[in-house]
């Protein structure tokens, strides 16, 4: 069963009266999901989920709550709760639905030290894996967003997880999330994406989420062998450029990208090295997405 | 009769601290105690593939690189050989002549 399996009236009932359990991937999330724009973000971009019975063990157990003070009313904020603690200050009201995103964010990459985690986006065409790391800002997510509305098998948008046994990338697709400018270019390059509501004056400034493909969460338990290590950079009026990098230089690149890298000690760098043997690494530098998703499609082919 | 050194043997340091991949264009070193990532590239990865085979004297390591055209002077190998053994990349030991 999945969560648009319920109907609508029947779902925005469901989570008033009991949590969500849902199948993200490899995890188990348990979310408290009392604030309206919680359940709307849910019922846009987490449709296709499968839903996780009470017997099945839960991984994170999340609520998103308005607190217990002035601050519920006045200049209303919301609370992210985690094991009912609370990790982080409290965001303004509106941000409830990013919160969450945000939130899962940490908690996986708190938590799933049984993966090598990279801050990178994952998508696959054809059995060729395509990873895409960066930090923020280098135009990974609209390249991700772009490839995807174009196809591609999305993976992940911000946390790419390495398995420390055999090297491939498990998926844990979730709504894509863009920020600012990246926004109008995806609805213009992909007008079919569903954007949800969009949140302004974030710390990040105006974010929205993509939803991501049925397809692809439904293939949420196939892994991927990558072949191409992408190391991409937006710039304004740049010319599509491919350049190969050193394998050594993409593993120290992985390694400043990731999450866990050094909490892993030797296993990081085990799995880091396996995926440099395995792929090609690359710097990109871009500004056109239609010839950026052209030359990985050929790359990929 | 004084001992005398007139050589070193280099080699891996034998405690298992060390993690690496070769590739063509260099080497990546992991260091298990210190968590610091090396990218050896030119003369440092040569030496290093090389010591990663076997213990290696200095001379031959010497003639290695001279080989290779990568080094002429000693002192530049033994500088790199000194910078290595302070990352606790190489062990160095003296090797006895009578």
């Amino acid at each position: 069963m999945t969560l648009s399996s319920l109907s609508p009236n029947a779902f925005s009932r469901a989570l008033r009266q009991q949590p969500a359990q849902l199948a993200v991937g490899p995890f188990h999330v348990r979310l408290y999901a009392t604030i309206a724009s919680v359940q709307q973000h849910l019922a846009v971009h987490y449709g296709a989920f499968p839903v996780v019975g009470d017997d099945d063990f839960i991984d994170f157990d999340i609520a998103l709550v308005r607190p217990l003070s002035l601050r519920r009313y006045y200049r209303a904020q919301v609370l992210f709760l985690f094991e009912g603690h609370t990790p982080f200050k409290p965001l303004p009201f509106a941000q409830a639905a990013a919160f969450f995103e945000w939130g899962l964010n940490w908690c996986i990459a708190s938590h799933a030290h049984r993966y090598l985690m990279v801050h990178a986006a994952v998508v696959e065409w054809q059995g060729c894996g395509l990873l895409l790391a960066g930090a923020p800002g280098s135009g990974k997510s609209t390249l991700c967003a772009a490839l995807v509305g174009r196809g591609w098998r999305l993976l992940s948008d911000e946390l790419a997880l390495v398995s420390l046994d055999d090297g491939l990338v498990t998926p844990v697709p979730r709504p894509i999330s863009l920020k600012n400018q990246s926004l109008a270019v995806i609805r213009a390059f992909c007008p079919d994406a569903v954007i949800g509501p969009v949140v302004y004056d974030t710390s990040k400034g105006t974010v929205g989420h993509v939803r991501p493909p049925d397809a692809s969460v439904i293939q949420a338990q196939v892994p991927v062998k990558i072949r191409h290590i992408v190391f991409p950079k937006y710039q304004a009026g740049a010319v599509t450029k491919l350049s190969t990098l050193s394998k050594g230089y993409g593993l120290l690149k992985l390694a400043d990208n990731s999450f866990n890298y050094s909490i892993l000690g030797v296993h990081g760098f085990n799995a880091a090295g396996d995926l440099c043997d395995g792929a090609d690494c690359h710097a990109f530098r871009y500004s056109q997405l239609e010839e950026a998703v052209a030359l990985f499609a050929g790359l990929c082919s | 009769m004084a001992l005398t050194f007139t050589n070193v043997l280099v080699n891996l340091p034998k405690d298992g601290s060390l993690a690496f991949r070769i590739w063509q264009d260099g080497c990546a070193v992991y260091h298990v105690y210190s968590g610091e990532t090396h990218w050896l590239q030119g003369a440092g990865a040569i030496v290093f593939e090389r010591v990663s085979q076997h213990a290696v004297t200095k001379q031959a390591l010497h003639q290695h690189l001279l080989a290779g055209g990568m080094l002429t002077e000693l002192r530049e190998l033994d500088t790199l050989l000194a910078e290595y053994q302070a990352l606790s990349l190489i062990e160095i030991s003296p090797m006895k002549n009578t």
